[in-house]
């Protein structure tokens, strides 16, 4: 392919994508025949300066501006600042506001995975499963519309608590969806775990192992693949988690072995979908009465925070890992450095250490795995040493070739 | 292991000034988090000291950022990882010169922090000594040589790369 | 009478973005999966901006992407119509005093259809969609 179609085919989009990243990526990989034998990882497409203008936000404007680095971990970066903020402050958020976290992060955990597993169907040229968990993921984005009032960017964070209560009606309509929503997960789980496509494609693809990801400190379903047994939910029992009794799953609770492969990936996210159903019905159930917020109005909130001072650091555990957001304080109604870590950064930068050895046509499936942006892995710069030419593809050239492989190996069996 | 007692013992490698953050955060958890300064010559002896005293401190992020009159990155762990509303998060910042602003790597010790000392290499334009990769990782490649966004003096985005007055703006900016 | 409208055309869409939160694009999609379902209306996502009767665009154009998203409209065959998907590509929503973005988008390209919001419902980009195809219907 030529030389433009280079530049063009730098960051479209297609099919299913979706980002965890502030940015999105481009995987430059070098091939010898069929081989993957080098790997480089690229950001900044979408580079839209997030810290930088965050900087020049108050406490609360900033907010929004963090719920806006991620359209699909809304929650998971408006939460952990809002964390960051509380404890330059010193206060604590009444319990009511804890179970509701709980219930708000769980939805989006759910919504997010079930996302992530119909782009692995897609890219393995199993697209019944992705419109199966697209189907499941709308029910969730009721629920989540209910609550907040709406489907994605819910603001619901606020400094201090939540902003919208969970009334006794609510409560009832979403338990009753929660039944709903856990048999169509469950019929996907043993359809995904079982479903030979899916064992031939995933199984060896995308190997770490236990040392490797300690080593890298790997984030999320990512370690728990590996059987590293850390969640920040667990350890550090951020809102109601610990008051839950919230434990941590990894590969060898779900599949019997901690396989480091994209198949344990699936088996974690899987079984963490059925286990965020579960929280959000103990939370719904164990809710105690009486305020959503430490503050009565944000005003308060705000002028509060413009009295603090020194350093911070929140952390959550999204869908994808674990995020940090730092803030410094020195008295301003702004924050004089903000600082995002989204796990993604990690997670995809590790790649390049997991491509080399593995087929072309696993590409897709290694690049998938750590749920990253698709929207940007949807370009890749193949070198070809073998016979010493660049070819450019992109993703749909990629996907075509994964497809191509399931249809072979669909048929060895 | 005490929170207090942690910070006397990093405290003792660098000696740095440092502090403990104690926090209740609802019913059962709380949030813990230890900060201690180091110098650029033995934050890396700070970090062996973790690395000794708990069996695999993860990496959480390095932060970079402009004080003024100098650089400061923060490289922060989290300790106890994986024991339940145990995880400590420890935080070692290093204060570096303006004028001379190299830093050596960590690279060797935990492999995944080259994307953030990557990043923090665009960012404020420290030098990571060390470093095997130096390209840029963030920040589009027709974007200016020599201008580190998150600097605040003359080094930063100049007056003219933003692009209309901000509603929002921070004093020194040049787009008041 | 009006399914006649959708019926004579089915339109192939492309989608770009810009560098939006993303939140956008995976509305976009959901228009496209079984609930919203806009196939029925003969819409489908296509992989080549040269298949493509419309583009539909999210986030703010950042830098990075604004030679790149010339050149895509470029490539498009005519008649062709532009969809601009959440206040982003309008002003910038919450990026707009970003030095690395350059909303509007129609600074670049030009632009048939606004749907605000932020991000906007599945059914309101469906919409935009359609009003884009009688767009195409009149020239
Ligand atoms: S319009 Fe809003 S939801 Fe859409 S990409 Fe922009 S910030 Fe995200």
């Amino acid at each position: 392919m030529s030389e433009e179609y280079r530049e063009l085919g730098v960051s479209i989009p297609i099919g299913p994508f979706h980002p965890a990243l502030k940015e999105p990526i481009g995987f430059r990989i070098w091939v010898e025949g069929e081989k993957i034998v080098k790997a480089d990882i690229r950001f900044g497409h979408n580079y839209r300066g997030i810290e930088l203008i965050g900087a020049r936000r108050n406490w609360i404007q900033i907010l929004y501006l963090a719920e806006r680095i991620c359209g699909i971990c809304s929650w998971s970066h408006q939460f952990p600042l809002a964390q960051a903020i509380e404890s330059l402050m010193d206060v604590r958020p009444p319990d009511r506001a804890n179970y509701i976290r709980v219930v708000v992060g769980e939805l989006e955990r759910i919504h997010s995975h079930m996302l992530w597993l119909g782009v692995l169907g897609h890219e393995i040229g199993f697209d019944t499963l992705l419109h199966l968990t697209w189907g499941v993921r709308e029910k969730v984005m009721d629920a989540l519309e209910l609550i907040s009032g709406n489907r994605v960017n819910y603001a619901m964070a606020t400094i201090g608590g939540v902003r919208r209560d969970i009334t006794e009606a609510k409560r009832d309509i979403l338990l009753r969806k929660l039944d709903d929503l856990l048999k169509g997960v469950e019929t996907l789980r043993d359809i995904v775990l079982t479903h030979k496509l899916v064992l031939l494609r995933t199984e060896g693809v995308g190997r770490y192992d236990r040392e490797l990801a300690l080593r890298l400190c790997l984030q999320g379903p990512m370690a728990r693949m590996c059987g590293i047994r850390k969640d920040v939910r667990q350890d550090e029992g951020v809102a109601a988690y610990g008051d839950l009794g919230f434990r941590a799953i990894v590969a060898r609770d779900v599949v019997g072995k901690d396989g480091c492969d994209a198949y344990s990936a699936t088996a974690v996210r899987v079984a963490e979908t059925i286990q965020s159903i579960n929280l959000v019905r103990d939370a719904l159930m164990e809710m105690p009465p009486g305020p959503i917020s430490a503050f009565p109005k944000p005003i308060v909130a705000l002028t509060r925070a413009s009295k603090a001072e020194g350093e911070a650091i929140g952390r959550y555990e999204a869908p994808r890992g674990e995020v940090i957001h730092y803030v410094r304080a020195a008295k301003s109604d702004k924050p004089k450095r903000w600082k995002v870590r989204a796990p993604s950064l990690i997670n995809v930068y590790s790649t390049k250490w997991v491509f080399p050895g593995h087929q072309i046509a696993d590409a897709v499936v290694i690049a998938a795995q750590p749920d990253p942006c698709i929207a940007c892995t949807e370009r890749a710069l193949i070198v070809d040493l073998d016979r010493g030419e660049r070819r450019v593809v992109d993703h749909a050239y990629l996907t075509e070739l994964s497809r191509r492989k399931s249809k072979e190996v669909m048929g060895d069996v | 292991m005490d929170l207090n007692q942690l910070l006397e013992e990093l405290k003792r490698v660098s000696g740095g000034e440092g502090f403990v953050q104690d926090q209740e955060m609802s019913k059962t958890s709380r949030r813990r988090r230890v900060w201690v300064t180091a110098d650029r010559r033995n934050f890396r002896s700070v970090i062996l000291k973790l690395v000794e005293m708990y069996t695999y401190p993860q990496l959480s992020f390095i932060v970079a950022q402009d004080l003024g009159d100098r650089l400061q990155l923060i490289y922060s762990f989290e300790v106890n990882s994986g024991k339940p509303l145990e995880a400590v998060e420890v935080s070692v910042k290093v204060d570096i010169p303006k004028d001379d602003p190299r830093i050596a790597t960590i690279t060797d010790m935990f492999p995944g922090a080259e994307v953030y000392e990557r990043e923090a290499q665009e960012m404020i334009g420290v030098d990571v000594v060390g470093l095997p990769d130096k390209r840029r990782l963030l920040i589009p490649e027709d974007f200016p040589e020599g201008v580190f966004p998150l600097r605040l003096d003359e080094k930063g985005i100049p007056p003219e790369l933003w692009k209309k007055k901000s509603p929002h703006p921070l004093e020194g900016d040049g787009n008041e | 009478m009006g399914l006649q409208r959708f019926i004579k055309r089915s339109p192939w869409v492309f989608h770009l973005n810009t560098g939006g939160c993303n939140a956008c694009d995976i509305e976009i999609l959901a228009a496209l999966t079984p609930r919203y379902d806009a196939e029925r209306f003969g819409v489908k996502l296509v992989g080549s901006p040269r298949h493509a009767d419309i583009l539909v665009v999210s986030g703010p154009m950042t830098r990075k992407d604004v030679e790149k998203a010339k050149r895509i409209y470029e490539q498009m065959p005519s008649p062709k119509a532009v969809v601009a998907v959440g206040v982003c590509t309008m002003g910038g929503s919450v990026f707009h005093d970003s030095p690395f973005v350059t909303a509007p988008i129609s600074d670049h390209i030009p632009v048939d259809v606004y749907i605000p919001g932020c991000p906007p419902r599945p059914e309101a980009i469906l919409h935009g969609i359609l009003e884009a195809l009688e767009k195409l219907e009149v020239e």
